[in-house]
Parts: structure tokens; sequence; C-alpha cells
């Protein structure tokens, strides 16, 4: 099934057009790859994906089908619970681990201890971290590696229960040791979430993706 | 979101606004009670002549006030600018250790620390007493510098750190000296922002009354002939006619010069701001 | 040729910025001796906890506790009443305003803080004071309250500014990995911005009591000036207020005179002690 379908998407921001009628589809939890030449509108994609892309002051046109609604017909704050987004540099925010995963869910209203700490363990779990930082969750977030980082703002972002991953070039930052713990923990996770990864990186793509999208000049190849 | 989180919501939204409101009001409130009523006490003559009347202050103008706040401003500007340039320019390309850099820093935000008044006591002490220099146009300056001195040192600090590291990696290595560096390529650089930290810190001299009480300002004094005679200022003016009850409107009169003075000063330093970041 | 050059300057830099420095020293080295004078006649104990301050009676009737406690309320006072506002309007300016409005608010806030201290004290008198005479009844509108509140509007713009700066950095480094998890703005603000804010918070309360204990002329001319027991609607005195108006009339070399100098030292020493407690609770936070 096609969790996300995009039909002659145009993205622009002020003059300036970066995607031009793009069309592709996104098949559930399936993990999707998207590559291709710098500033060709890949990152662009993905904010235009999680409505990011008005925030930073750009516009689209052209029709995006969520689970099969348009994508303009759910509520912006909705839609970034159901897609969720890993940027390129780690980035927790400055509290300690737990406060970082426990931020969104308390904001949706999960007062509960219990529900909570089960959201941190689930999430630390899947994001491939939980052994390592189980008996400092306390501790700040910023103290962890880059590689641990990371992976911490992969749990993050699944703590609001997204059903579509987005991830921009998440690896970037990272040596070989971590961007390969991080692949492994992506095709570990993939069976419940679609996943949708701009990398620069062509081996990468080749060896996690089900599906490989070149997107070059503002239009997928 | 649930319940309780909107309401900490709402509170924090209303808090915000109502801090904003008030802010607004009060600066529109101030400008424009000080424009409105000051306004109607301008004119040419106001600017131009002396004082007159009895008691003295009730009629004419406020000419000598404005002369005398313009060189207590350029005495204090001299007076603090040799200072905190040398102590920039020292602790930016010459001074080696930390240690000595946050000595330097705790000791300069010290002196921005002292209490105004304090100063004045200062240099009612030392330069009219001790130094036999009197009430005085160069006491009431040095008194002035000594409160700005750390208001420009700060940011001539600032600006000369923030020459780009390039430009002075690539002007050692070519072996030039650190003094000729200085003179022929960083302060060329920073000058238009050293002018307008200097003025804005003028600015500030020249609205302050503390410092000068003691020192120089008098009530009553021609356009001062020499360092060493008496002034008027523009403040301590005010302050006399508030508060002896001379005249109302020759007091609007006056702190609408004062702070139309210091706008203008305010602006060319911005002018002279903006310019700068052209030449980078 | 070239070095003596370079020799001769690098000297003349090194002796400005140690005259700058010894300029600190002399400051405070000459207030205390000054102070030294008085304090052999009566102990600095009798100084700062006797009640009456009557320059024209006996030595024993110099005594600045009033004046002490005065000075503190009227600062307090003023954090009081401007830190909320400060800080709530540096989250509005930092948070929620595009560059336009950023740049035409900070320069407004520029503006509030160049406006010199006597004006403020004169604006007070005339519109503070004379509206807490008219609108309440008080006898005199000239009080601790008066103080208070026309400090807190010159503290204003040192915590807006102070505040301002961080708010935005942390804003700027946070806000879209915050809105990418669908979190409402002000949800931000709350958890993340404002608890970062707390160092800068803390330092523009230091600024803003350092200026307001240390201000002269504008509570001058709205406190009342007498040096009595301070309660919030009566008149009191302030130290800087009590320096400046009673320095002119001070015989020189007389008790009286040695005692003004002895108030401004007992001054800096309480901007010392607080400066020195929010330097502790600043290292604290951190940790």
């Amino acid at each position: 099934m096609d969790i996300i379908k995009i039909k002659d998407l145009s993205v622009s921001y002020g003059d300036k057009k970066v995607l031009n009628n793009l069309s592709m589809n996104i098949e559930k939890n399936k993990i999707t790859a998207l590559i291709g030449p710098s500033g060709c509108g890949k990152s662009t994609l993905l904010s235009t994906l999680n409505l990011m892309i008005e925030d930073n002051g750009g516009s689209f046109e052209g029709e995006i089908l969520f689970k099969d609604k348009d994508i303009r017909s759910y509520k912006k704050d909705d839609i970034r619970r159901m897609i969720g987004m890993v940027f390129q540099k780690p980035t927790p925010f400055p509290f300690s681990i737990y406060k970082n995963l426990t931020y969104a869910p308390i904001y949706y209203g999960i007062k509960d201890k219990n529900k909570l700490n089960n959201i941190v363990e689930s999430t630390l779990k899947k994001a491939g971290l939980y052994e390592e930082v189980k008996n400092d969750l306390n501790m700040k977030a910023t103290k962890l590696s880059g590689g641990q980082q990371q992976r911490l703002c992969i749990a993050r972002a699944l703590t609001v229960g997204p059903e579509v991953l987005l991830l921009d070039e998440p690896c970037s930052a990272l040596d070989a040791k971590n961007t390969a713990k991080i692949e492994e923990t992506l095709l570990k996770f993939s069976k419940d979430y679609t996943i949708i990864i701009v990398t620069h990186n062509l081996d990468q793509a080749k060896r996690i993706a089900d599906y490989t999208f070149e997107v070059s000049q503002g239009t997928v190849l | 979101m649930d319940v309780s989180e909107k309401v900490k919501d709402y509170i924090f939204k209303i808090w915000i606004v109502l801090s904003t409101l008030a802010v607004v009001t009060v600066v529109v409130f101030i400008l424009g009670y000080i424009f409105k009523n000051g306004s109607k006490a301008i004119n040419m003559e106001f600017i131009f002549d002396n004082p007159k009347g009895m008691p003295i202050g009730s009629e004419g103008g406020v000419f000598p006030a404005i002369v005398g706040s313009l060189f207590l401003m350029a005495i204090a500007c001299i007076f603090a600018s040799i200072l905190a340039i040398s102590t920039a320019i020292y602790t930016v390309f010459y001074c080696k250790s930390n240690k000595i850099e946050s000595f330097i820093h705790l000791i300069v935000q010290c002196m921005a620390g002292i209490p105004s008044i304090v100063l004045g006591l200062f240099g009612y002490t030392l330069l009219v007493l001790y130094l036999r220099l009197g009430r005085s146009l160069l006491s009431a300056g040095i008194t002035l510098g000594i409160m700005i001195f750390p208001y420009i040192e700060v940011r001539v600090e600032k600006t000369l750190r923030e020459v780009n590291k390039f430009v002075v990696d690539s002007s050692y290595a070519l072996g030039v000296s650190t003094g000729y560096m200085i003179f022929k390529l960083i302060i060329p650089l920073c000058r238009t922002d050293i002018i307008s930290a200097i003025l804005l810190a003028g600015g500030f001299a020249m609205g302050a009354s503390a410092p000068i009480i003691l020192t120089g300002a008098v009530i009553f004094a021609p356009i001062p002939k020499s360092l060493s005679s008496p002034v008027m200022a523009l403040p301590f003016h005010l302050y006399i006619l508030t508060g002896e009850g001379i005249s109302l409107e020759k007091a609007y009169g006056t702190a609408l010069v004062l702070i139309i003075i210091l706008l203008l000063i305010n602006i060319i330093s911005v002018v002279l701001n903006l310019k700068g970041k052209e030449y980078r | 040729m070239k070095n003596l050059k370079e020799n001769v300057f690098s000297l003349i830099v090194k002796l400005l910025t140690g005259i700058s420095l010894l300029l600190l020293a002399f400051i405070v080295i000459f207030i205390f001796k000054e102070s030294l004078v008085f304090f052999k006649e009566v102990s600095i104990f009798k100084f700062v906890s006797g009640r009456t301050w009557n320059p024209l009676g006996s030595p024993d009737k110099l005594s600045i506790l009033p004046i002490i406690l005065g000075t503190i309320y009227v600062s307090l006072i003023g954090i009081l009443i401007a830190l909320p506002i400060g800080v709530g309007s540096a989250v509005v300016l930092s948070s929620y305003t595009n560059q336009k409005v950023k740049r035409v608010a900070r320069s407004v806030i520029d503006i509030l803080a160049g406006i010199p201290s006597v004006v403020y004290g004169f604006v007070g008198l005339l519109v503070l004071v004379k509206f807490f005479e008219v609108k309440f009844s008080f006898a005199s509108g000239e009080s601790v309250l008066a103080g208070g509140v026309l400090l807190s509007i010159m503290m204003l713009p040192f915590i807006i500014s102070t505040c301002d700066e961080s708010m935005e950095k942390v804003y700027r480094d946070y806000s879209q990995y915050s809105s990418a998890l669908g979190v409402s703005k002000s949800y931000m603000i709350r958890k993340i911005i404002l608890p970062q804010s707390r160092k800068s918070i803390l330092a523009s309360i230091v600024l803003a009591l350092g200026r307001g204990m240390g201000e002269t002329m504008a509570v001058m001319m709205v406190i009342g000036n007498a040096p009595i027991m301070p309660k919030l609607l009566k008149k009191c005195q302030t130290i800087p207020s009590l320096i400046a108006l009673e320095m002119g009339m001070a015989e020189v070399g007389s008790l009286h005179y040695h005692a003004l100098f002895a108030s401004g030292f007992v001054l800096i020493i309480i901007l010392l002690i607080i400066n020195t407690i929010l330097y502790f609770i600043k290292k604290n936070i951190d940790i």
C-alpha cells in the first residue's frame, strides 16, 4: 500500500523553484532512499512532507496524499505527529536523556509516570541506545557522543508514535562505526515504520533501501 | 494538548502579552510626554540665549548649558578613549596570559559597577580638593571619563576581537610587528565602530549628573573659557530648574533639548555602525 | 629602527593599561581612607545599625540603617516589578517577532536605556508623584513606591536586552527540532527557552540591582529624602541621594563629610555582597 502519493508537486522558496512537477509514491513500511546531487531538492522534499516548508518561507503546489487524504486537510501538528523527522545535525535538547524523550509526550497530555517510562524505554530500545544509557537516564543528553546523540534524536522522533520517519542525511556527521549502528537500527524497525531517508551515499542506499529514487534537477528520475 | 497544559499555556500567553503592552505603553508615554510638553518651550531664543530672569533660568535660554555639556562630553571622551583603547589593544593583542586577561575583565567590570555618585565623591576629593583643580571643566570631565571608561573598553575590545582571525594571522605571517599591524590594518578596519562606541559612551556621559554635581557643574556660568572654569550642564540645569521650582516650562524645554541631542548622537552612531559594516 | 618603534608602542600601551587598572585601586583606596577617618570616631557597627541621621547633632547621631534599608527597599520594588515584565517582553521580542520589528524594538529599547536619569526623575516627579497624590490622595506622593516604580522603568531596558539576546540564540538553536515534533511554540518556550535563560535572567538581575542601588538623580527626585525607616507609602532616603544632597553642605574635613564617605563605602560593600551571592548562585545553576 502506498502511504504517501505525490503528484505534480512543485515547491518554491519565493521566486526560486526547487522542485518541479515531481511525482512519486512511497510504499508503507519500507525503506525508501532519496539520492542525488546536492541542492537538488531532496531536503526540500522532506520538509514539504511534514509541512515545515511553510515555516521556512516556502510554498508548494500539487497533490500530496497521505493515507489517501490530501495532506492539507490534516492539522499541521497532527501531521508532525504522524510524520516524524530526524535532522542532519544531532541536536538533543539541553536537558537529560529522560526529559528529551518525555518532552513531546507530556505536551500531548501523557502524565502517568509508568506510561512515560514505557515510552522512554521502548523508543530507546528501538533506536538501539537503551543498553548503553539505561543506568544514566538523568544524564545531560549533550554529554553523549555524536553517534549516541543522533540515536537519541531518532528515539525522540519515535516518542510521538509516528507512522512515517523522515531522515535527512542522518549519518553525514558521523563516522563509519556509528553510521553502521544507525543503519542497523533502521533495518531493525523498518517493518513497523515507513522510512524515507535522504542520503549522499549510494552505498548506504544500496545497503538498506527497498526502493531508491534519484532526485535531480527538481524531479525524480 | 491536555487540560493542565492548556491552562499553563494560557497563563503564559496572558503574561507575555501584558508585559509587552506595559513596555510599549511606558515607552510611548514617556517619549510623548516630553516631546509634547517640551516643544512648547523650544525656540531659537531658548537654544542660543543665556539664562536670564530672577531667579536665574526662569527666562532666557540654555546656550551655556548646551556648550558646557558638549565640552564635558569631549573631555570625558578624550580621557576615557585613551585609556580604554589602550587597555583593549593590550588585552586583545599583547596579553599572553588568560589569568591576566580575566583579571583585567574583572577590574573593568568592577569599575562599571561603581555608582556614579561615588565617582563624584572621588573626583571631588582627588581632583577638586587634593589636586587643587577646583570645580572645573577638567575635574568634571575627568570624573565623567572614569565613568564611561568601562563602556568604551568593553565595546572596543569586542570590535577588535571581531576582526577576522585570518586577517590577523596573515599579517603575522608576513613578519610585521604587532604595533604596525594595529595602526595600519586593525584600526582603519575598526575605525567607525570605535568612533561609534566612543560617541555612545559620550552620550551617556552627557546625561549624567551625579559625577558633575560636586566637580564642576554650577547653577550659572558663562561659556567656559578654559579647562579650569566651572560649567553649566544640561542635566544639572534641569535638576536645578525642577528642584528649586524655578520654571516648569523651561524645565520641559531643557529636558527636550537634552534628549534631542542624545538622540542625534545615537543616530550618528548607528549610521556609523551601518557604514562600518559595509566595509566588511 | 622598526624594533624601536614597536617597543615604544607596546610600552605605551602597557603603561596606559596599567594606569587604567590602577584607577580602580585608587578609587577604592581613596574612599576607604576617607571613610576610615570617620570609623575611628564612630564604630562601623553603630554606623550601620543605628537609626538616626542628624548631621547637625552630636556625632552619635550619624547612623544610616534606615538609609541602607531605604536603598535596598526601593531597588527591590524596582526589580519585583521590572523582572516579570522584562522577561515576558524579552520572550515576545526574541521568539514572536520578525526581523523588522526586532530592529525597531531594539532601537527603542536602546533609546529608553539612554534617557538620562535626571529626565526620568523629572518625569517621575511630575507624573508619578502627582498621580499618587491625586488618585490616592496621599499627602505627598513622594515615597518608596514612587522610587520603586520609577526604578523599574529604568531597569526594564537592561533586563529586556540581556534576556532577549540569549533567548534568541536558544530559539534559533532548537526551534526546528521542536516544531518537527508537532509541539507548539509556547510549549517550547516554556520547556526549553525559559529554563535555559536562567543564567541570563540572573545576570540581568545583577545588572539591574547594581544600577538601581547606585542610581542617584531619578530616585532622589521622587522619594522625599527623609532619613526615616522606609515604609512603602512613606518617604525614605537612599545612600546615593544622601551623598548627592549633603555633600555640598558638609564642611570639608568635618565628621559629617567623612560620614558621607563612609556611606559610600557601605554602599560599595553592599553591592559587592550582592554580586558575590549572585555569582555563587550562577555557579550552582550550571552544576
